[in-house]
């Protein structure tokens, strides 16, 4: 692909993300995964996975965050600009749209039912993104135990916001690399021989 | 048009993109609370358009930037409120991101990312729950007034029948088949005026 075309390619891809995740950073994976990793293989699952860690881990808006660093693993501050305004195009025109008639659209019954409809549709798909990357992310009890506690958390634990849970996982993965586990090392290796493209 | 109230939202938006951290509704909290304490608003006035930002796809947090920013000074503040999430966040990307990939490889940056995905499959299943919670759909509060509802013991919605078929379907569909994500959306929307 030319300059010109892999950038006008990345913009076209996050505008679309943009105009079809309703429901905030999550919903937007399986948009990503399926454009960027199955069509185009310019991802790898694993480098789409750590790349949602990093930024739920970061401040500000998580599927901003997403498509920026997305754009930037790809192709470097450029891709980065050209992912986030994509991203944020169709988002921007249909809430200054949706502001501006507020008094018309608020209690407009068709407004509710439509939203009543995406809502649900927006939570299987997000059900689906979690089923797909739980098949690589869940690979053993401790995963599903670290998995089940985070939700644990976050669901029943009032005022345990989001960022003390990723927090914590990220404490728990730097205690972990200075434990010399005999099958730790040998897994990273296996990651080190299937290098990403970057 | 008032370059002050111009300044004000920008700054504000600033600190939304470096100390909201969580969803976009932990956004919404932090702009509302600073739009009111910065003078550009009263309290509470801001509810109607939360609710409504959640109809605009892409980014909950920027979509009620945007709303908060047009409410309060027209295209320009939306101009200016979209600009202010932007600016922290790709300055804050790059930087993350730098640091990432010159230790991607490295044994303690991969077991840092092979710990943090059971929690980033934590928080997809949380946000999947809230939205159910925050819709009427699951342990909600809030009723759905054509829906199926099981009512639980104190008044609360238990869950709604009508939503649960149509989240279960839309999961079976995109886990069984290769049906765009978008016609999907596009479906859940028919659905809901044929349903709802």
């Amino acid at each position: 692909m030319s300059k010109e075309h892999k950038y006008w390619y990345l913009f076209k891809i996050f505008f679309k993300i943009g105009l079809f995740s309703f429901g905030g950073g999550f919903a937007m994976m399986t948009m990503i995964e399926r454009s960027l990793v199955d069509e185009k293989n310019l991802l790898t699952h694993n480098r789409m996975m750590n790349i949602f860690s990093v930024c739920s881990a970061m401040p500000g808006s998580l599927a901003l965050n997403v498509s920026t660093l997305t754009g930037f693993t790809l192709y470097g501050i450029r891709g980065a600009i050209v992912a986030m305004i994509g991203n944020l195009i169709p988002a921007t025109v249909i809430v200054i749209g949706l502001v501006a008639f507020i008094s018309a659209v608020e209690n407009e019954p068709l407004f509710l039912a439509v939203m009543r409809g995406i809502s649900p549709v927006v939570v299987g798909l997000i059900a689906g993104a979690a089923y797909r990357v739980s098949k690589r992310a869940l690979k053993n009890i401790w995963c599903w135990g670290l998995m089940l506690t985070g939700v644990a958390l976050l669901v029943f634990a009032p005022g345990v916001s989001t960022i003390y849970v990723v927090l914590g996982g990220i404490v728990l993965g730097l205690i972990l690399a200075f434990i010399p586990l005999k099958e730790l090392p040998k897994s990273t290796q296996e990651d080190l021989k299937t290098k990403e493209r970057s | 048009m008032n370059v002050e109230i111009l300044l004000k939202l920008f700054w504000l938006f600033i600190q939304v993109g470096v100390f909201s951290f969580g969803s976009g509704y932990a956004a919404f909290q932090f702009v509302n609370s600073g739009a009111t304490e910065l003078g550009l608003c009263q309290d509470g006035a801001l509810v109607d358009i939360f609710a409504i930002s959640g109809g605009a796809p892409g980014p909950v947090a920027l979509s009620t930037s945007v709303g908060v920013g047009f409410r309060i000074a027209g295209l320009p503040g939306a101009f200016v409120s979209m600009l202010g999430i932007m600016i922290p966040c790709l300055i804050l990307v790059i930087i993350i991101a730098k640091f990432l990939y010159a230790q991607y490889y490295t044994p303690r940056m991969q077991m840092v990312l092979k710990t943090l995905a059971p929690v980033t499959v934590s928080l997809i299943i949380t946000a999947a729950i809230r939205i159910m919670m925050s819709k009427g759909i699951l342990f909600s509060s809030q009723v759905i007034p054509s829906g199926w509802n099981v009512m639980g013991a104190e008044g609360n919605v238990l869950f709604e029948g009508k939503s649960i078929l149509l989240a279960a379907t839309s999961f079976l569909l995109f886990a069984r088949t290769k049906v765009s994500i978008a016609l999907l959306v596009i479906g859940g929307a028919v659905a809901g005026i044929l349903i709802f």
